[in-house]
């Protein structure tokens, strides 16, 4: 499960469109903005999680980067930020394991990964869109 | 995890969206427009977007983000259902489930888990927690509301059969019932809680076997169930059936019907049935029954009951053309006691008279029962012969069943009157009441149970009217007679006490020559004021009242005294016969006691002959012969009296050990009439020669009856036509003149 994962990694689509399009599928009119409200809470998160998995690697403390792995494979994922995603659950699962090379290693990429996906869903976020909740988190 | 999302407020928030009461609903209902939906995620991006799916779809939302929060949401707002995150901060899922499980009202709640796609521990772990479905991450949220609603349907489907079965349990229980469905197949019972409760054979999944379901039932009632239930197969019929079971008491019906199979030619393939526990139903007809027929304060049966025991009676009377009595008693001045010492002092009187009135009717019985079964009159086994009823108030009825006599009721009475004249101890009172009886006797006093009632009320205010504390029959004739053989009884008690009696003797002779051979002991009363008493009066008088063994006793004490006398003065004539009845017979220690009295007289046995009827030696053929041969072994002679009216056989007369035969008075009687009786006669004394057995013929009253009995061959006999009986002195002063012509007629012989 964790080597086809990982050899899966590449392969996933940076962003899965579908996910976000099937949240917005949900948007009641006059309902806060969902989309939004989810990007935000995203760009609030994953950093941390990425900070904390660093965090943990660094203090070879496995459970911190397990955990941490394990939320920002699920936050990711409820953005379509399916490599992402996949690249945290690797993590989580080697942290699982007690494999800190292999965090570390399969960690080394993450912040670039990060960025990558935050800019490529700042670019489906609709710019004239001001959520309030953007920087409420 | 430090700045794990706290997000009860936004739950909270979607609790208060309009439609949706503010206030925490803290009783648990299902009574609500939108199903409420509790989610459970530490990912409050998951949850927003997910109640976005939820509320689009009909459902409201409350949010939780750990375990902990999600228990109290839970009892905040009993939802109708739970999606939980696995992996959450402070509580995890899996504890939160096994909390909600763990409480009543989170028992049946759906769960539905949301776990990583690729943890099969963790799906594992979800259902032994309790969690009713499962759903991988991420989760589609077009998908979950639909997975949310087929969990809904499910739970209510399961829900409502829940409820189903409660109520059907509860219906079962309130009527103490229960089913059972027996499989023909292999025999295995499956049966309803109702049932476990009733018959505990049944295992925690309400099995057992047709064995085992027998085996609870004790016999005979277990073989009338198996035989019961193989005809109902057989013919396809239902049945019912009452039994008991023994350890706790209990009376069970049962009822079953055959269930045919569903393909055809297939016959029958189950039994289907109920069992009801009906115990408190019986005990209530028992209770019905005793409160209809039986009096509270004293427990005797009621005018109820009293009334059908007397219908009884009459028809069991009229069939059988026998007697009995009622006795009505009331008490005097009943009223004084309960006026002076109250109502609970007056119901312990009436108790304790009531217990004394049965204790003297249980003990008549005995008393009474020689004459009952002479009359033929015996009340069927196992039947009361006798009732004792309260009327109400002061008023007690007593039935006599079996005193088919009027002077036993009156003793019955007087014993009852004697009894009741003892003095109450209630409590720290002592009261002295009397009881006075009015009696009616069936048929004389009427045949129906109306007229009886009627005229025994009557005939007690008669007995008040003369003073209280006594009774009185209704007839006047009935009355006088009784009380006329009931002193007869007291006196002839004490004239055996004070040798008021005296014996007489009836000569007899041989028809060979003509000269005594003996004499039959008869006795006499002779009453201070009323004369001589005949004893066609008061011998069936002693028979009756048992007097008949002192009276037995003293004939044969004093004709041993008599005999004695002559011997030592050698005078008269031996044997002297000296009749033994039945009752004495019976006692079985008749050997003995002539042994003593022949003892006492300083006697020789062959003074003495018993004679004893042919019908008392029918009754118990194997003890008359060991006691007619102990009898002959102290020498004293048998002779088998009244000959002729007790059907004996030829082979048994043959076995008797005895010496004489005395043909009974009747055949002697049309001797010169009747050519029947002549042949018979002729017969018995050829028949008995040839027994080796003495005939002597009784009651000869014409020398034509003398003629023929000496032409057959009669060796001895007895009756008028020779003597009348006679006083001791007579008879042998006539013994010594007898002798004396004899041995004249002898010499002129010579």
């Amino acid at each position: 499960m964790a080597e086809s994962g990982a050899a899966s990694s590449a392969s996933d689509p940076l962003i899965d469109d579908s996910v976000l399009a099937t949240v917005a599928s949900l948007q009641r009119p006059g309902a806060p903005d969902l989309v939004g409200r989810v990007l935000d809470l995203f760009e609030a998160d994953a950093p941390r999680r990425v900070a904390d998995i660093g965090a943990g690697n660094d203090a070879f403390d496995a459970e911190t980067v397990r955990t941490a792995a394990h939320t920002l494979k699920s936050s990711a994922a409820n953005v379509g930020a399916m490599r992402l995603s996949a690249r945290a659950g690797q993590i989580e699962r080697a942290a699982r394991d007690a494999n800190l090379l292999a965090c570390i290693a399969l960690a080394d990429a993450l912040e670039a990964l990060l960025d990558e996906t935050l800019g490529a869903l700042g670019r489906t976020r609709p710019d004239d869109t001001d959520t309030p909740g953007r920087h409420a988190a | 995890m430090t700045d794990a999302p706290t997000h009860g407020g936004d739950g909270r928030a979607a609790a208060t969206e309009p439609g949706r009461s503010p206030a925490p609903v803290l009783v648990p209902t299902r009574e609500r427009a939108r199903p409420l939906v509790l989610h459970v995620d530490d990912d409050l991006a998951a949850l927003i977007v997910a109640q976005a799916a939820l509320e689009a779809e009909g459902f409201d939302v409350v949010h939780a983000g750990d375990g902990r929060e999600a228990i109290e949401r839970f009892d905040e707002n009993a939802p109708d259902l739970v999606i939980m995150d696995a992996v959450m901060p402070v509580m995890d899922g899996f504890a939160a489930i096994a909390r909600l499980r763990s409480s009543a009202a989170g028992e049946h709640v759906p769960i539905l888990m949301i776990t990583g796609l690729d943890d099969l521990d963790s799906i594992t772990r979800a259902y032994d927690e309790g969690a009713t479905d499962f759903l991988t991450k991420p989760v589609n949220p077009i998908v979950l509301p639909h997975r949310v609603q087929y969990l809904l349907r499910a739970t209510a489907t399961a829900d409502a059969l829940r409820a189903s079965e409660a109520k059907l349990d509860n219906a079962q229980r309130i009527a103490r019932m229960g089913h059972w469905e027996r499989s023909l197949a292999d025999d295995a019972v499956s049966c309803s809680r109702g049932f476990s409760r009733i018959v505990p054979v049944v295992d925690e999944d309400g099995r057992t076997s047709w064995g085992e379901l027998l085996a609870a039932v004790p016999e005979p009632d277990r073989e009338a169930l198996a035989l019961a239930a193989s005809h109902a197969i057989e013919t396809g019929t239902p049945f019912h059936l009452e039994f008991s079971l023994e350890d706790p008491p209990k009376t069970i019906r049962l009822e079953a019907e055959p269930y045919p199979g569903t393909s055809a030619g297939e016959g029958c393939t189950h039994l289907l049935g109920t069992i009801q526990d009906i115990t408190e139903r019986r005990d209530a007809q028992v209770r019905i029954h005793e409160l209809a027929y039986f009096d509270l304060v004293t427990g005797l049966p009621n005018r109820a009951r009293l009334h059908e025991r007397l219908h009884l009676a009459l028809e069991r009377s009229e069939r059988a053309g026998t007697r009995f009595a009622l006795l009505f008693l009331d008490l005097d001045h009943f009223k004084q006691v309960n006026d002076t010492l109250g109502h609970d002092a007056g119901d312990a009187l009436l108790l304790e008279v009531a217990g004394r009135i049965n204790r003297i009717v249980r003990d008549t019985d005995s008393l009474v029962r020689v004459g009952a079964e002479a009359d033929g009159s015996e009340i069927g086994a196992g039947m009361e012969p006798h009732t004792v009823a309260r009327l109400g108030g002061d008023e007690f009825v007593v039935l006599l069943e079996g005193v088919p006599r009027p002077e036993d009721a009156a003793r019955v009475a007087e014993r009852i009157a004697a009894s009741i004249r003892d003095p109450f101890e209630l409590g720290e009172n002592v009261v002295s009441v009397t009881t006075t009886i009015g009696i009616a006797v069936y048929p004389a006093d009427g045949t129906d149970a109306e007229t009886l009632m009627k005229h025994a009320d009557v005939a007690m205010y008669h007995a008040k009217e003369q003073g209280r504390d006594g009774f009185h029959f209704y007839s006047r004739r009935i009355h006088e007679r009784a009380l006329e053989r009931f002193s007869m009884e007291r006196e002839l008690r004490r004239a055996i006490e004070n040798d008021e009696l005296a014996l007489e003797f009836q000569p007899k002779i041989g028809l060979g020559d003509g000269g005594v051979v003996g004499c039959e002991a008869l006795v006499r009363w002779h009453h201070p004021e009323r004369g001589t008493v005949s004893p066609g009066e008061f011998i069936p008088l002693a028979e009756d009242t048992g007097l008949i063994l002192p009276l037995g006793s003293w004939v044969l004490l004093a004709a041993c005294r008599q005999a004695g006398q002559w011997a030592s003065a050698g005078r008269a004539a031996r044997p002297v016969a000296v009749n033994v009845s039945a009752e004495q017979f019976k006692r079985g220690d008749m050997v003995r006691e002539l042994a003593d009295a022949l003892a006492a007289a300083g006697l020789d046995p062959s003074w003495i002959e018993v004679e004893l009827t042919e019908s008392l030696l029918m009754q118990d053929k194997e003890v008359a012969i060991r006691h007619l041969e102990g009898i002959r072994e102290l020498g004293v002679q048998v002779s088998i009296d009244d000959f002729g009216t007790g059907y004996s056989s030829l082979s048994y007369l043959k076995r008797l050990p005895a010496d004489k035969l005395k043909i009974d008075r009747s055949f002697v009687r049309d001797l010169e009439t009747d050519p029947g009786d002549a042949a018979i006669v002729s017969a018995v004394v050829t028949l008995s020669h040839d027994l080796g057995l003495k005939v002597v013929g009784e009651g000869v009253e014409t020398p034509g009856q003398l003629e023929r009995l000496r032409r057959f061959g009669c060796d001895e006999v007895q009756g008028f036509l020779i003597s009348r009986p006679l006083p001791p002195d007579a008879f042998a002063a006539w013994a010594d003149e007898r002798r004396a012509e004899e041995g004249g007629a002898d010499r002129r012989a010579a």
